[in-house]
């Protein structure tokens, strides 16, 4: 109960600020005379989906002699096609614009008959080889597929695995990125992060500009920029020429994206480009300074505050929804 | 709470509301402004991104600004420093909210989360106590729920409670007390109109957190593995077996009675409390009775889940105005804002697949690689 906005309501409805018809849900639902357990089904959904695809994946790798590879690889199929049916059934016509009425379980059956149809396919490579020596294509192939049935059914959570799946086919993964960070090799792997992340922020801006799945720019556009600022942060090195390329560009790129965030209201996008911007001038001082006997403790502490300052000075520019 | 601060925790609960409403299109552009007027807020805030990268800042200034006094402080006297570098966040915290009027700014979330940590560590290094640390602990946290209206404080000091009860003698029996104690002490603060929002959700917090230690007390695994006696530092010790049938009925009754009083009140956060207990103890069944393969419970669970949840979407809807007996399965004036973000990462943190290994021709061979496609992991 919200007795606060209880009484809010009752005076808004006196003042007639709110029409009496406005008044009785939200005053309804303030008074906790009426819930919504919209997030909770959700929630069931999220626990169905995870709990089925560890039965799943269970399932392949324990019962291989018993059950035999072809039982298996049709189990699968089935359960997949079982979901993209159901889906199809239930999913609204095609639109190239956000459909907001869509069945709350459209979602995570899809992303069910997704998961199911990407572990047959990965199980009959494994098993049945038919690709040969070409298998790392079948995450290519799988990343087409979640892309079409992501667009075709509107799924901004399958389109961001389809992101992924393409991303693990360049050998890009959440795991790589930290090994990437944690040591300043492979060159051709951080050519594959910043190259994945290039693509898929003019993908981002491609849904915008064409006016096709606009709503789902911010996944690829977040998705995208966080792959280039971890690859040019991975390269920073204090020891090597190199290394202060990719200060600089960490720097440059940052500032760039901050401003850029900045100037749209894209606030998520504004902490990224800072934070980049921070590590590379960071980088940079601590190359020309070193960072011998106390000098790291005061760079943060008088950069820190001075960051401070400067984003509470302002604030008043930058009106984030809280 | 200070007065005003507690009068502008109100307004913002009212604003907050019209903005969910306005996102809903339940009221137009105008009606919104003119609810704004009518609840002016005088805080100074920040949005959620600005607001962690502010927070961001002020945890590395701080923690900065210690290091740099531990370095010019005498070694004898580095554990007092640590005690009054806490207190005095604390009191940075107190003018922050206060003078300052500053909420939802991240700054003085900051400040409070490392003025609970360091005057804790303080205590806890002078002292050399761990029942003196928690009891400092639930007292700080406790404050600063009070003071602050922080729901994060109010789960610490909760947990610093049980944690210093399972230190007593009959420490399980006291978490199941208290268990049963704090509950209806404060749920019905958790509806006060006398208590500002804040206050209010510390006091559904505490009420949620001592449900999880009645939870853990009455566990059937924690009863076996002594767990509650292991947290209190005297893990040895036999149960007597007789008790032991009351603690399996505890491990199912728990999740049911929290998921009635969630249906029975209509606190949905309560619901979800009762969902993921059922589940626990659905897990804690598996591990002693084996009903089947595990691969076939897994599955058939997830299915059994999914198929529940579509049944109650499609009950619910099914009602006279889509509702029956209060509930309803439309967002209704949800504020989802973070929602969709938190499921992709969910998604991705679950389901994305593993990366191919890097480019070695000589090694790529056919078959034999990760199975991970679409997300499911593994290999053979």
């Amino acid at each position: 109960m919200n007795p606060d906005v209880a009484s809010a309501v009752d005076r808004l409805a006196a003042a007639g600020t709110v029409s009496p018809e406005q008044a009785r849900p939200f005053g309804r639902v303030a008074r906790r005379e009426l819930a919504s357990v919209h997030r909770e089904l959700r929630l069931l959904l999220y626990a169905g989906v995870l709990t089925t695809m560890a039965g799943a994946s269970l399932l392949v790798k324990e019962n291989l002699e018993r059950i035999g590879p072809l039982t298996i690889a049709l189990a699968l199929g089935i359960g997949a096609a079982g979901c993209l049916a159901w889906v199809a059934r239930h999913a609204a016509a095609f639109s190239w614009a956000e459909d907001r009425n869509s069945h709350l379980a459209l979602d995570y059956i899809l992303l069910l008959g997704v998961l199911l149809l990407g572990a047959d396919l990965a199980y009959v490579e494994a098993q049945f080889t038919p690709l040969g020596s070409a298998w790392p294509w079948h995450l290519l192939l799988m990343a087409l597929v979640m892309a079409a049935l992501a667009l075709r059914y509107d799924s901004r959570v399958v389109f961001s695995l389809a992101l992924t799946t393409f991303a693990a086919w360049r050998g890009v993964s959440a795991a790589v990125l930290g090994q990437l960070l944690l040591s300043s090799r492979a060159d051709a792997l951080r050519a594959n992060v910043i190259g994945c992340g290039v693509l898929f922020t003019l993908l981002g801006l491609a849904c915008v500009r064409s006016g096709r799945k606009p709503h789902f720019e911010p996944v690829a556009l977040y998705f995208g920029w966080i792959l280039i600022l971890a690859g040019l942060l991975s390269g920073v090195d204090s020891s090597t020429g190199a290394g202060l390329a990719y200060e600089i560009l960490l720097l440059v790129v940052g500032s760039a994206v901050a401003a850029w965030a900045l100037a749209r209201g894209r606030f998520p996008l504004f902490v990224l480009g800072v934070l980049a911007a921070y590590s590379g001038v960071t980088a940079l001082a601590f190359r020309s300074l070193g960072t011998a006997h106390d000098l790291p403790l005061y760079w943060f502490f008088f950069t820190s505050i001075a960051m401070l300052f400067g984003l509470l000075a302002a604030r008043r520019h930058m009106q984030e929804p809280e | 709470m200070r007065q005003d601060a507690q009068q502008a925790d109100r307004r913002y609960a009212v604003r907050r509301e019209a903005r969910a409403w306005h996102a809903a299109e339940a009221i137009d552009a105008a009606t919104l402004a003119a609810i704004e007027a009518a609840y002016p807020d005088d805080r100074r805030r920040l949005g959620p991104a600005l607001r962690a990268l502010v927070a961001t800042f002020t945890l590395v200034a701080a923690s900065a600004c210690f290091g740099i006094l531990a370095l010019v402080t005498p070694r004898s006297a580095e554990e007092a420093l640590v005690l009054l570098f806490g207190i005095a966040l604390l009191a940075l915290t107190d003018l922050q909210t206060g003078p300052l009027r500053r909420s939802q700014a991240g700054a003085e979330a900051a400040t409070a989360l490392l003025g609970v940590i360091f005057a804790t560590a303080g205590i806890g290094v002078l002292s050399e106590d761990v029942s003196a640390t928690l009891a400092a602990l639930f007292a700080i946290g406790a404050l600063a729920a009070w003071r602050w209206g922080y729901a994060l404080a109010a789960a610490v000091a909760t947990i610093a409670l049980l944690l210093l009860l399972a230190r007593l003698p009959g420490g399980r029996s006291l978490w199941i007390a208290a268990g049963l104690a704090l509950p209806p002490l404060f749920l019905p603060a958790g509806d006060s109109a006398r208590l500002a929002p804040s206050l209010r959700q510390c006091a559904r917090v505490v009420a949620g957190v001592a449900l999880l230690g009645l939870y853990f007390a009455f566990h059937i695994g924690s009863w076996d593995h002594h767990l509650v006696e292991e947290l209190g530092g005297a893990p040895n010790g036999a149960h007597g077996v007789a008790l032991r049938p009351i603690f399996i009925a505890g491990t199912a009754l728990v999740p049911l009675g929290v998921l009635v009083y969630g249906l029975r009140s209509r606190r949905t956060e309560f619901l979800t409390l009762g969902v993921l207990l059922a589940l626990a103890s659905s897990v804690t069944l598996r591990f002693y009775v084996h009903v089947a393969p595990l691969w076939v419970v897994l599955s058939a669970g997830g299915l059994f889940v999914i198929a529940l949840g579509l049944g109650l979407r499609r009950f619910l809807h099914g009602g006279p105005d889509r509702e029956r007996f209060g509930f309803t399965a439309e967002p209704l004036f949800d504020r989802g804002a973070g929602r969709g973000v938190a499921e992709i990462a969910a998604g991705l943190a679950a389901f994305a697949p593993a990366a191919q290994a890097g480019p070695e021709p000589d090694t790529l061979k056919p078959g034999g690689g990760r199975y991970g496609g679409g997300g499911a992991s593994g290999t053979y």
